[in-house]
């Protein structure tokens, strides 16, 4: 995904932050329960649709020990691991 | 920096849940924050099951749609993630699909318990895209028509159950098929087990038939015989048990008996909040409280409730020949004895027949104590 990219949650996906992690609920036959780490969690708050790749990963080294270039490396993956679970809309970027 | 954790695909029945996953769970349990809420909408039903333990109230007018949907929001707010929709048949109620859309809308994830006698191609369909379903839990109650419809008292009710299933499995949505074993089904539930395989569908075998909400004990005539029981919780048929071993409970080890008052709230038709779909101890009315945590926090109710589920195991199972077994339920206990912590019948039967099984496999005698006949 490319900077301007603008990630959003699955409107199926349902969710609750538990100290700062995010459990994830993803509804369909493979149903699947995700657990977020606390920048995960961050990350899947912000992918509303409306930040793009570049504001999150920038979001993400104010409020944790990260870099741009890591957080824009490990936002990536997330994504790529978040669409596998069918937890992303991939309709709209 | 970023770590995803995730569960197999299944849920309940496969038992497999990530460290991640039960550690969130194992939180949420230590703070009495429910996860789960059942809400039934109606005890209006198109079936007379025969082992049915609701009981309707003729007095106390059910809630109103809008007041469903408040109630939802409500929820919502007291961290509810998953929100299951039964009855009596819940498909019954006229805003059904309003409802489930409600669910959705306020970000909890739908489960659905129904007899099945109302999905069509149309509904299966809606389930799997308009109001995303996690999981359909069908009741099936026999392999053979004339075992169910006698058990539900309507012809065609099987037939409408297993098109039900076929229609949703083919729509991509999870189901799993719940089965209450009784005198009656009690030789076909390898058949279902097959029929569920066939369907494409996780069946769940439940052996305890219990009593009316309002104390009324006829149910129970209909429990399956004790034969059948040492049958089902030998290690011979594990495979209807979803595959589990029987194994005995630490007592030191486990905290409660069981999560009442903690882990699920349950609303009835007419907005009353109970601790347990199981035990009706009135904990309040929804339309009367806008802050679901303030009651589920403070209420006394709940309160004596929770203590009950954390002396269960130190008195009423340490003090019982099989208690390392027994799976009980202070509800049942309740309406059945009149004591959350009084012993009954079937919790009995099973939690021996379940020892028995352990004693068989793990050499008989070897630190296990014997139960009575």
């Amino acid at each position: 995904m490319n900077l301007t990219s603008r990630p959003r949650r699955h409107p199926d996906a349902v969710y609750k932050i538990v100290d700062d992690e995010a459990l994830i609920v993803v509804p369909g036959s493979d149903a699947q329960h995700l657990v977020l780490n606390v920048v995960g969690a961050r990350a899947w708050e912000l992918m509303d649709g409306d930040h793009d790749l570049k504001s999150i990963s920038e979001q993400l080294t104010m409020e944790f020990d990260v870099d741009l270039d890591e957080a824009g490396r490990d936002l990536n993956e997330l994504i790529a691991d978040l669409q596998e679970h069918g937890a992303m809309d991939t309709t709209t970027n | 920096m970023i770590e995803v954790s995730k569960s197999a695909p299944g849920g309940r029945t496969d038992n497999v849940v990530t460290d991640h996953y039960r550690r969130i769970l194992k939180k949420e349990w230590n703070r009495g924050n429910p996860l789960s809420a059942n809400f039934e909408l109606t005890f209006r039903c198109n079936l007379k099951c025969e082992f049915c333990y609701n009981v309707d109230d003729p007095v106390s007018r059910e809630l109103t749609t809008p007041q469903i949907l408040d109630s939802l929001r409500k929820l919502k707010n007291l961290g509810v993630l998953y929100c299951s929709l039964t009855g009596g048949e819940p498909m019954v109620h006229p805003d059904f699909w309003e409802i489930a859309r409600g669910v959705k809308r306020n970000g909890m994830a739908l489960r659905i318990y129904t007899n099945g006698c109302y999905i069509d191609d149309r509904a299966a369909a809606r389930f799997a895209g308009d109001v995303r379903a996690l999981e359909i839990e069908i009741s099936i109650h026999g392999a053979k028509a004339e075992t169910h419809d006698r058990l539900t008292g309507i012809r065609g009710s099987l037939d409408k159950a297993v098109h039900a299933v076929r229609l949703l499995r083919r729509q991509g949505v999870k189901v799993i098929i719940k089965t209450p074993i009784t005198c009656t089904n009690e030789n076909e539930v390898w058949d279902i087990q097959r029929l569920g395989r066939d369907l494409d569908a996780f069946v769940t075998f439940d052996p305890v038939v219990t009593p009316r909400d309002d104390g009324d004990m006829d149910p129970l005539r209909l429990q399956a015989t004790p034969d059948f029981l040492r049958r089902f919780w030998s290690e011979e048929w594990k495979e209807l048990r979803g595959g589990h071993d029987v194994t005995p409970m630490d007592h030191t080890e486990v905290r409660a008996n069981c999560g009442t008052g903690r882990t699920t709230i349950a609303l009835d038709p007419y907005g009353n909040i109970f601790p347990c779909i199981q035990w009706r101890r009135k904990a309040g009315n929804i339309l009367e409280v806008e802050d679901l945590a303030e009651l589920w926090q403070q209420s006394p109710v709940l309160q004596e409730v929770r203590d009950v589920a954390l002396k269960v195991p130190q008195t009423t199972l340490k003090g019982c020949d099989s208690g390392e077994f027994c799976t009980f339920c202070p509800g049942v206990a309740e309406v059945q004895t009149g004591d959350p912590m009084g012993m009954y019948p079937q919790a009995l039967t099973n939690a021996r027949a379940k020892l028995k099984s352990y004693n068989m496999k793990h050499n008989a005698g070897a630190g296990v104590v014997s139960a009575g006949s």
